[in-house]
């Protein structure tokens, strides 16, 4: 376990003093490694365990491909956050776009700063 | 002797919100508000016993009312009402509101009572009584939910009006038979509960009030809100239109359209309500389906998604209550202050997005093995792209951009302990629901139909990781280049802009035309009237033209060219 050397934990909740290294722009960095294992850990699971009941198209011919719901999700993901700022353009306004019935902020009594 | 087993135990929990409301003791109060839905719960558990029960029944005008059917489909629903019920009690301890915890006893009620409403007018009774107690949730959210509420109000009261109206077309039809049971597109009035129902339970075009009313209500008003309205409205369509083909499209584009909303959305609670319309196309899909393993998988998937969902709903509502906001752009960084709250969404979360030991994981399967056993290739593929979409941009994108994102500087304390007791219980739910070892088989024995389906095979469980991984991987890469859009202030514009921005701007303009319209009437009125007033003036005044001598000659001419044409008629005619 790694905790941040450069922020004061003081203002840390006791219990999250534990966890604070998952703030930590190293674990953060380094995080990627678990889809990324898990995503190859899985997929050779799919040879050992495979589809039961693939649908057609996770098919090549007789053969259902083993990561066939990994690749899925990654891919249709990616297809919509990458559509995401291209449907902004339509579907997003300026906050007060309804006058009188915007979200609340933050309470500004509650906030001391912005991030650490 | 009345026997009070043939009451409908949601009227109980009816009347203890008409007696909240008179008790201006919080702790009296709350402790109705806690043990109300528990009452309920165990009334229905010594009336019920595996087989149909139809009590209550009353005679008026010539019409059998069965206010009590209690049977395999309802009793999930009234079970799940009741603990939610009581879970929402808990959570809204900390909040001092007569108003609140009134009305909410009689929305979790009035839901308890519809489910099992064994009439089409009874279940008209509760529908509406829903809407009318639930909007002052909405309400309490502040002055900028007014209009929301009144805008929830209309399209609540709107549906009730469509069922009672589709209701006595049917019964005319069926000889004045209200009986709620299956009604099928083909029956007379089908159309009118169809859209009635589809209204509450978020269809295409009619969901608009969820995503409107849903962020602006209170915070404790949220998370009930979320539990009861729309799962109500599936509970009818599963009893009224299971098997209808129309259904598995309607549920396709529902879980479909929310996606990008989700995505685009920054207030987490809209978000979530994104998602349920989402969860709620998983549901209507079965619905269509109808197979006895579908109507299993809706009515599980119902019970996972109040209790997951909820938990969602009361983690964003504790970091709300800490912080004052539930927008994305603004949070960050909360496990340093809330971690326990933070824990809990992850629970939330993993249990939404089908993860092997967490709630949906078995409820949400039992739709998908029903598509596949009946070859619906396209709207599994449907759910499957929708279950990893809303992974990316609910699941993930809520607890992580809250609790684990930019931290933003907030340094508050934990969730009250009232929270987290119900944050805690929801999420034990969630994991026990799903575990292994006899909690889905728990479950699974009060799904409608008896199954012997296993969600754990190796297949179904490494294939499921599978998704995740595949999202969570493309998350964290999009992140790292920067191709994940950021969270920022906005407003997302859906179809409700043509009532509330362009249909409101024709009815401004309307009213500028007519008050400018009314301007110039009164204006040419007023001219109108002095010019004929001159003119009868200028002719019958003492001065005027009439009063005047007219020449003497004048009279005779006028009387000699009369008798010439008299005269010419006459010899024409002779």
């Amino acid at each position: 376990m790694t905790t941040p050397t450069t922020e004061d934990m003081s203002d840390y909740h006791p219990t999250a003093k534990r966890f604070a290294f998952l703030g930590s722009e190293k674990t953060k960095r380094a995080f990627i490694w678990v889809p990324l294992i898990g995503f190859l850990l899985t997929s050779l699971l799919g040879i050992i365990y495979p589809q039961k009941y693939p649908a057609p198209w996770e098919k090549i011919g007789d053969f259902a491909v083993p990561a066939s719901w990994a690749i899925f999700g990654l891919v249709m993901f990616a297809v919509v956050a990458l559509l995401t700022p291209l449907l902004a353009k339509i579907f997003v306004k300026a906050e007060g776009y309804y006058p009188g019935e915007s979200l609340p902020d933050a309470a500004e009594t509650e906030i001391e700063g912005e991030g650490a | 002797m009345i026997d009070l087993l043939q009451i409908n135990p949601g009227l109980w929990v009816i009347l203890a919100g008409l007696i909240a409301a008179l008790i201006p003791v919080n702790a009296v109060r709350k402790a109705l508000v806690v043990l109300a839905p528990l009452l309920a719960g165990a009334l229905i558990f010594s009336i019920y016993d595996s087989q149909e029960v139809l009590a209550g029944q009353i005679e008026i005008y010539g019409i059998t009312l069965t206010t009590l059917r209690i049977d395999n489909l309802s009793i999930i629903w009234a079970y799940l009402f009741c603990l939610a019920g009581f879970i929402n009690g808990i959570y809204a301890l900390h909040e001092r509101s007569l108003v609140t915890d009134a009305t909410a006893l009689i929305y979790t009620g009035a839901a308890i009572a519809g489910v099992l409403a064994g009439d089409l007018l009874t279940l008209f009774v509760f529908w509406e009584l829903t809407a009318i107690a639930s909007v002052f949730l909405v309400w309490r959210g502040g002055d900028h939910a007014y209009g929301a509420g009144i805008r929830y109000l209309v399209i609540q009261v709107l549906s009730g009006v469509l069922l009672l109206a589709g209701a006595v077309t049917y019964a005319a039809s069926q000889g004045g038979d209200f009986t709620f049971g299956y009604i099928g597109l083909d029956a007379s009035g089908a159309w009118l509960l169809l859209i009635a129902m589809g209204i509450k339970a978020g269809f295409p075009f009619l969901h608009m009030w969820m995503q409107d009313s849903y962020p602006k209500a209170s915070i404790t008003g949220t998370v009930i809100l979320a539990s009861f309205t729309t799962k109500f409205a599936i509970y009818a369509l599963a009893r009224a239109f299971p098997g209808t083909d129309l259904l598995i499209w309607i549920g396709c584009v529902m879980v479909l359209f929310p996606i990008i909303f989700a995505a685009l959305e920054n207030d987490n609670r809209r978000n979530l309500a994104y998602s349920i319309n989402s969860q709620l196309g998983f549901m209507v899909i079965g619905i269509g389906i109808g197979t006895t393993i579908a109507i299993n998988g809706v009515a599980g998937h119902v019970f996972a998604n109040v209790i997951a969902k909820g938990l969602l709903f009361m983690s964003v509502g504790a970091v709300m209550y800490r912080t004052g906001t539930a927008k994305a752009s603004e949070l960050g960084g909360l496990f340093k202050s809330m971690p326990y709250t933070s824990a809990l969404c992850l629970v939330g979360a993993g249990s939404l997005a089908a993860v092997p030991l967490f709630a949906a994981f078995v409820t949400k399967s039992l739709i998908f093995y029903a598509a596949i056993k009946t070859g619906q290739w396209i709207p599994f593929t449907i759910m499957l792209f929708g279950t990893a979409a809303m992974i990316g941009v609910t699941e993930i994108r809520v607890p992580v951009s809250t609790f684990f994102g930019k931290d933003r500087g907030h340094r508050v304390e934990e969730a009250p302990w009232n929270m987290l007791v119900a944050m805690s219980l929801a999420a034990v739910i969630c994991v026990f629901i799903a575990w292994p070892f006899g909690g889905y088989s728990l479950l699974y024995s009060l799904l409608p139909n008896p199954t012997d389906y296993n969600p754990y095979t190796g297949d179904h469980v490494v294939f499921q990781f599978q998704l995740l991984f595949g999202v969570m991987l493309a998350y964290v890469l999009l992140k790292r280049f920067g191709l994940l859009r950021q969270d920022r202030k906005a407003e997302i514009v859906d179809a409700d802009v043509i009532y509330r921005r362009w249909g409101k701007g024709i009815a401004i303009w309307a009213d500028a035309m007519w008050t400018r319209l009314g301007a110039n009437v009164m204006n040419w009125r007023a001219s109108g009237q002095a010019s004929i007033g001159r003119r009868l003036s200028q002719a019958f005044s003492p001065a005027g033209s009439l009063s005047q001598a007219a020449p003497s000659g004048l009279p005779a001419v006028l009387t000699a060219g009369l008798l010439l044409l008299v005269l010419v008629v006459a010899y024409l005619a002779g």
